[in-house]
């Protein structure tokens, strides 16, 4: 649909059909063109900015601010959802469906508080058969509901040792090596894409650590979930 | 092109008002309302046909149709660090209850907010370490293990306030007893040189807001380098 073109008649003036068909068949031989927009035609202005349904950016979050400490539990290197209150867990709820190929990006990030490595453990002994020792993580975990079918996707994760020894060393003596870095910061990020109609039901920040005997607080805790339409 | 006129005329056949009505109606339907997907061919428009960012480079803003993106990056200069110090407390210098934010530069920007419950996105990386040499005999009350902490601080109407689950450390050194909290943990170099990595997300009222970092210092001499920073508007 470009210019469409049209006839002009005077006083008097027998139209023929040719002329009076002219403006229709204009429009039907012509397509959508760009002498049919202008220059930033598509602006904010235009958009709706009120209706969540409509957004082409979805933000969700959640923060955790306060003091309680969270111990990552034994679980066998099983990642579990953060709660440093009770009932209040690390994660967000959008029960959101996607229109189309929607992406998912998510960010976490938090502290580390104290920790306590275990007398007899220590960081491990330096082989790869002990890494597990000096290993915690985190990891964002997205659950789906596409078509009725449950799933989960895990968008990122992210490891860090309790003390500044490397992975595989021989260094198994020195104490300043072998004491735990304390009240540091974790950061996490990733993205996924979705297939039109999934259901986002939760997203959710866990953590797991290596050895069930090492002892890690976590502390304030954050997750932020952006889902983008388009 | 999805137009087909519901009527053709015919020479020398009289103009029945129906026909006339339905062509014009289809008419003004298909211009106003019914452009679809097959109506427009690829590369039909230019880019310039969508609101193109605005740029506005002396305070690092970008100004897209859907977000507006404000930010840093200078991991390209890790040199780039920036002092702060608590000599600023007088003699309350390792005080926990005296309280002396320094704003960190680079880490701030203006956020303008036109529509209730716009979300923003704030990604920031900071390097920051301490370079303490401990006194022999420690000054003041000198444990050797001061943390400074930093956090990020909002400014609307001449309010500053801190979000305190922001908070994160370095520390002049660790290892030294001392009932002082939080502890470092592990010595000398993982105490005092810190990588501090924050994510936040915020749900704004209309309003023009500050946001920066700032450190409440601890310790004589400290280091800091935002690195990296991004402040995320969602307008839609």
């Amino acid at each position: 649909m470009s210019i469409i073109n049209n006839q002009y008649f005077s006083g008097g003036n027998i139209p023929t059909a040719a002329e009076l068909n002219a403006v229709y068949d204009s429009v039907a031989a012509s397509t959508v063109v760009d002498d049919n927009i202008d220059v930033d035609w598509a602006n904010r202005n235009f958009l709706d900015k009120d209706t969540a349904s409509k957004f082409i950016n979805l933000g969700y979050f959640f923060d955790y601010d306060g003091t309680t400490k969270w111990p990552i539990p034994n679980g066998n290197l099983v990642y579990t959802t953060i709660e440093n209150v009770s009932g209040t867990k690390s994660m967000v709820s959008p029960n959101y469906v996607c229109k189309g190929k929607a992406l998912v990006r998510v960010h976490a990030s938090g502290i580390i508080e104290d920790i306590a490595i275990d007398a007899s453990a220590m960081d491990g002994n330096g082989t790869n058969l002990q890494t597990n020792y000096n290993v915690y993580s985190f990891k964002v975990k997205m659950s789906l509901n596409g078509s009725g079918t449950p799933s989960t996707v895990d968008i990122c994760t992210g490891a860090y040792s309790l003390t500044r020894k490397a992975i595989e060393t021989n260094q198994t003596t020195s104490a300043a090596v072998r004491k735990a870095i304390n009240y540091r910061s974790f950061c996490i990020s990733g993205i996924a894409i979705l297939d039109v109609n999934d259901i986002i039901d939760t997203v959710e920040l866990q953590a797991v650590k290596g050895l069930d005997a090492q002892t890690i607080n976590i502390g304030h805790n954050h997750l932020q979930v952006i889902i983008v339409e388009n | 092109m999805g137009y087909t006129k519901p009527y053709t005329y015919t020479d020398n056949t009289v103009l029945d008002v129906t026909n006339q009505s339905n062509n014009e109606e289809s008419l003004r339907k298909y211009v106003n309302q019914e452009v679809v997907v097959t109506d427009i061919p690829n590369a039909t428009f230019v880019g310039e046909s969508i609101a193109t960012p605005r740029i506005v480079s002396t305070v690092n803003t970008i100004d897209f149709v859907t977000k507006t993106i404000q930010g840093h990056n200078k991991i390209r200069l890790p040199q780039n660090f920036a002092y702060f110090t608590s000599t600023t407390k007088s003699d309350g210098q390792a005080s926990y209850t005296l309280f002396d934010y320094q704003a960190i530069p680079n880490s701030g920007f203006e956020v303008n907010i036109q529509t209730a419950n716009t979300k923003i996105m704030i990604v920031a990386y900071f390097k920051i370490y301490s370079d303490n040499n401990i006194h022999t005999p420690p000054r003041g009350a000198g444990n050797g293990r001061f943390d400074s902490n930093l956090v990020l601080q909002k400014e609307i109407g001449g309010i500053t306030t801190q979000f305190l689950g922001t908070k994160n450390y370095v520390f002049e050194q660790s290892g030294s007893p001392s009932g002082s909290t939080p502890d470092a943990g592990a010595s000398d170099e993982s105490g005092n040189n810190r990588s501090i990595m924050i994510t936040r997300m915020f749900s704004l009222a209309v309003g023009l807001y500050r946001f920066n970092f700032a450190v409440n210092p601890r310790v004589e001499k400290g280091f800091v380098n935002c690195q990296s920073v991004t402040f995320e508007t969602f307008h839609i």
